[in-house]
């Protein structure tokens, strides 16, 4: 037999591998209380509030009090009406915050510490009654008091105000009487009720609260309404409130939600309509929450998870050049692979993936003779997402063989063999 | 991250296919084998320093890998390259030697030892070779010197391609 026996040696390699990739970003919103059934999206609706305050008529006199309009509760409830005719919207009324979602405990606390103010107040124990009363108000803020039970709250800015003026703290008597109108705006006084004073101080408040408020003043601290959200089990909520300015009368509509970008909860829309009359102010209304609606994200216009297949068989078809070689000029090499992986869980799968590749001639035909490799790799996988991409990580074992390499440029030994007497043995290089 | 990877398998493979077929055309390159094939002297050749070099037909095996050139040189007796050279100790084939392509030039330069006598002594005398790529790169023409002898002119024509070649075309029986 010409020449010596062809020489084989596998070569394993066994390689602890991992690869580490980034996918596209997926945009996931979060669904609480997402039923597989019929998944619908949770949005408080709070109660409407109407702040077209008339500091001219804070204070009546008389056997009754006067009747206080009912049109902004109407438009939330019109926007309720038009919320609940969207079958992946399920309505929350914040009335439900003390009644049903709650518990009936809500506010007891905050109303002993009403009751215990208003008697240190009228013991002229102003200090301990401050000390009550602010305990008070952070039980009820903390406890959403100023939604469920407003007339409480309003009871305990009253009194914090009017404890402050009897301690000669007028300022914060101010803010204490403006906080009371913003739980509850139309609130009146019987004329004489309270010291001349009292009523001058309680009438400037509302007039500089008329002035001065603003539309997120229904949301308070972005961080509480954030808490809100998150204690309603809820994914937004829809505020309608009524102001006066001297152009007219407004609706106005807000929304707070998670905002796409990342997450943070944020007023996502909001409308600011002229109010001609009721009609028209509910069909605005309405027309507010079709809008919103249209681009909201409800369950069916969310990206759903694909659930991944148990299987996955792949190929591959695969290219390398070596960026070390002894020839002097670079050789191609291409393969083909097929993989199977096994779903075991949605972020953890068991694989396997051979692949063969065999060399091409290089420029001059220094490889003496043909490349081969075969690799298995085993392993299994584990993945993560995060809304900025996806991490894989893919540990396993690697095994490899590699067929002999032999690479001359004596030209003799390409064109007779390498088994030639023509071609020397020291012309040749292996590895 | 199979959503999009399954979405267009057809495009993908044709994409990769696209990127293989440009990576071979770059590294790879048809004029590195120009030469390789069979060439035939087109007139009978005489080397009078050489004894019995008298009316011999050449023919050129030749292997062009890029700058290198291996082969041989086949001599026969008759211009139909079938009989072997009449003269005694005259052998049938010589292994050209340090065979260079200079492609900027398209000039080709070998030596080859003397044909006669037959087997080679040691200190053989040589013969240097250089053609000039010609005529569509299908002649060979140039000049055979020996050593201390004066140049002969002779024109080789292709007569097989590199496909075209069997094996037996690179044997060699030196008697």
């Amino acid at each position: 037999m010409r020449g010596r026996v062809k020489r084989i040696a596998a070569k394993v390699a066994v390689l602890v591998w991992a690869v580490i990739a980034v996918g596209l970003p997926r945009l996931a919103v979060a669904t609480p209380d997402e039923s597989p059934a019929f998944p619908q999206r949770r949005v408080l609706v709070l109660t409407g509030m109407d702040y077209r305050i008339r500091t001219d008529a804070l204070f009546w006199s008389g056997e009754t009090a006067p009747i206080p309009s009912h049109l902004a509760e109407a438009l939330a409830a019109a926007a309720i009406r038009s919320l609940e005719a969207e079958p992946e919207i399920r309505v929350v009324q914040d009335e439900r915050l003390g009644s049903r979602e709650g518990g009936s405990q809500r506010g007891i606390v905050a109303r002993g510490f009403l009751h215990l103010g208003i008697e240190l107040y009228r013991n002229l124990r102003l200090q301990d009654a401050i000390v009550s009363l602010e305990k008070g108000i952070d039980t009820g803020l903390a406890e959403f008091a100023d939604l469920s039970e407003p007339t409480l709250m309003s009871d305990l800015y009253l009194y914090q105000g009017l404890t402050y003026l009897e301690q000669s703290s007028p300022a914060l008597a101010h803010v204490a009487f403006k906080n009371m109108f913003a739980v509850t705006p139309l609130r009146q006084f019987r004329k004489g009720y309270f010291p001349n004073d009292a009523e001058k101080a309680i009438e400037a408040a509302a007039v500089d609260f008329h002035k001065t408020r603003t539309a997120m003043t229904v949301f308070g601290a972005l961080e509480r309404s954030t808490a809100l959200l998150k204690s309603m089990k809820v994914s937004a909520v829809l505020a309608i409130s009524l102001s006066a300015s001297p152009e007219g009368v407004r609706d106005e509509m807000r929304v707070l939600e998670p905002s796409n970008q990342g997450g943070e909860f944020a007023v996502t829309f909001a409308s600011t309509v002229p109010m001609k009359d009721a009609v028209s102010a509910v069909e605005s209304v309405s027309r507010g929450v079709s809008a919103w609606l249209a681009c909201a994200a409800l369950p069916s216009k969310e990206l759903q998870k694909d659930a991944p297949p148990h299987f996955l068989l792949d190929t591959t078809a695969a290219h390398a050049i070596y960026v070390r070689y002894p020839m002097r000029k670079p050789f191609n090499n291409a393969g083909l692979g097929v993989g199977l992986t096994y779903h075991i869980r949605d972020n953890f799968d068991a694989f396997g993936r051979a692949g063969v590749m065999t060399s091409f001639s290089d420029q001059y035909g220094d490889l003496a003779e043909g490349f081969t490799s075969l690799r298995l790799v085993l392993g299994v996988g584990y993945s993560a997402r995060w809304s900025w991409g996806n991490v894989f990580l893919h540990p396993g074992l690697e095994f490899q063989y590699l067929s002999d390499f032999a690479s001359t440029s004596d030209a003799a030994c390409k064109f007779f063999g390498l088994e030639s007497e023509h071609c020397a043995t020291s012309k040749i290089e292996r590895l | 991250m199979m959503g999009n990877d399954q979405a267009r398998p057809g495009a993908r493979a044709g994409l990769y296919g696209a990127l293989l077929a440009l990576v071979l055309a770059i590294t790879a390159c048809s004029d590195t084998h120009l030469l390789s094939g069979t060439y035939r002297s087109v007139e009978p050749v005489t080397l009078a320093q050489i004894p019995g070099f008298t009316d011999v037909s050449v023919e050129l095996v030749i292997g062009h890998y890029g700058p290198d050139v291996a082969g041989l040189l086949k001599y026969f007796g008759n211009t139909d390259f079938n009989i072997p050279p009449s003269a005694d100790s005259f052998c049938r084939c010589s292994v050209l030697e340090t065979g260079v392509w200079a492609g900027s030039r398209d000039t080709l330069t070998f030596a080859f030892p003397s044909p006669s006598p037959c087997p080679h002594p040691e200190d053989v005398a040589k013969v240097s070779v250089s053609l000039l790529l010609t005529d569509s790169d299908e002649t060979l023409a140039g000049t055979l010197t020996p050593v201390q002898g004066d140049s002969v002119s002779v024109t080789f024509v292709r007569h097989k391609t590199e496909n075209e070649m069997v094996p037996e075309d690179k044997e060699c029986e030196a008697e």
